[in-house]
């Protein structure tokens, strides 16, 4: 160990080799276990999803100006007939029925060409949509292509 | 949902935060080692500088081991401010490792900042001797004391020698308080080791 008596002083005992060593694997073992824990324990979810727009809920503000007619709902009451927009009254959208059908598919069958190779991404699928939520529907692809746009 | 596995971006949160912890050591070690005077040769440096960015690693890893096993930041809180007081305490500096209690000792073996601490502490004093401030006895009527009558006042010493090994001080304690000459040289060790357990 004497070679290394110009770079390392203490030559004479292996100190600087033995704690390296031990200073490297405690590093790797921790990185290990750091690594591990990310994989299999998830931070805790957060509570914060809130329905910003639930289905037939009218807002306080909203109300009020129903009932006392003001000034600033008559104005886009007007507003709205004055360029012809026949779009959804307020008291329609709150009068909606609550859908209950759920639609359901099976035996989906999707195919697409890739690179002039055909590529069967939906093959066979069933499935259902519970009524009154929004559903995305989520493709891994194998090959790193996106087709966002085809899949809808 | 995951498409990725959340290993992959902890090894890139790993190697993104390398760099600045690169620039830290550099600026850092580079000013407190000439700073306090540590040995003016180009072996002890860079073995100053690895052992002190290992150890950097080291906690790094340690204290992202505890971060990533916790699912929240109150549950991370407590066992890593349990552990960096265990790990600063028995680095072997503030207790030094003969003084330790039997049933703690064992914090000292699977303490990494420890063997960093040992590495370092003989780095600096292995292979140089120190000139005598004070000797044993000293005071009147001991004036002329010399030669195999007296004794330097450090752990380490040899009667009728007026320097002291720095190995044989290192072997004998790390009892700092008598060590007035030295004192100095210590400080900078530990607030270092300090200050890379609280990185990160």
């Amino acid at each position: 160990m004497c070679f290394f008596r110009t770079i390392i002083l203490f030559c004479n005992s292996l100190i600087w080799t033995r704690d390296f060593g031990i200073l490297i694997g405690f590093t790797v073992f921790f990185c290990a276990t750091h690594l591990l824990t990310t994989e299999y324990i998830s931070a805790a979810k957060s509570k914060g999803e809130v329905l910003v727009f639930r289905r037939g809920h009218i807002t306080d503000a909203k109300k009020r100006a129903e009932n006392a007619g003001d000034a600033e709902a008559a104005i886009s009451m007007l507003g709205r007939e004055a360029n012809g927009d026949k779009g959804v009254d307020d008291k329609a959208v709150a009068a909606i029925q609550r859908q209950t059908s759920i639609f359901h598919w099976e035996d989906v069958v999707y195919d697409i060409k890739i690179k002039k190779e055909p590529r069967r991404l939906l093959d066979h699928i069933d499935g259902w949509v519970e009524p009154g939520t929004l559903t995305a529907l989520m493709v891994r692809l194998l090959a790193c292509e996106f087709i966002r746009r085809d899949v809808r | 949902m995951a498409l990725y596995h959340p290993f992959s971006e902890a090894i890139a949160s790993m190697i993104c935060a390398l760099p600045s912890k690169i620039l830290v050591a550099i600026t850092f070690n580079l000013s407190l080692y000439f700073m306090t005077n540590l040995r003016r040769e180009v072996g002890p440096f860079f073995l100053y500088f690895l052992f002190s960015f290992v150890c950097t690693m080291c906690m790094s890893m340690i204290f992202r081991t505890i971060g990533s096993s916790s699912r929240t930041i109150s549950q991370a809180m407590a066992p890593s401010a349990l552990i960096t007081l265990a790990l600063v305490i028995y680095t072997g500096f503030v207790i030094p490792p003969r003084d330790m209690v039997v049933w703690f000792r064992w914090i000292n073996y699977i303490n990494p900042i420890a063997y960093a601490f040992e590495v370092l502490m003989v780095n600096e004093f292995d292979g140089r001797e120190f000139p005598c401030v004070q000797y044993i006895p000293q005071g009147p009527g001991y004036e002329n004391s010399t030669g195999l009558e007296r004794i330097c006042s450090v752990k380490g010493a040899q009667p009728g020698l007026s320097v002291v090994q720095g190995s044989a001080y290192l072997a004998t304690s790390f009892e700092y308080y008598r060590a007035n000459v030295w004192r100095y040289v210590f400080f900078p060790y530990h607030h270092t080791l300090l200050q890379f357990s609280y990185m990160d």
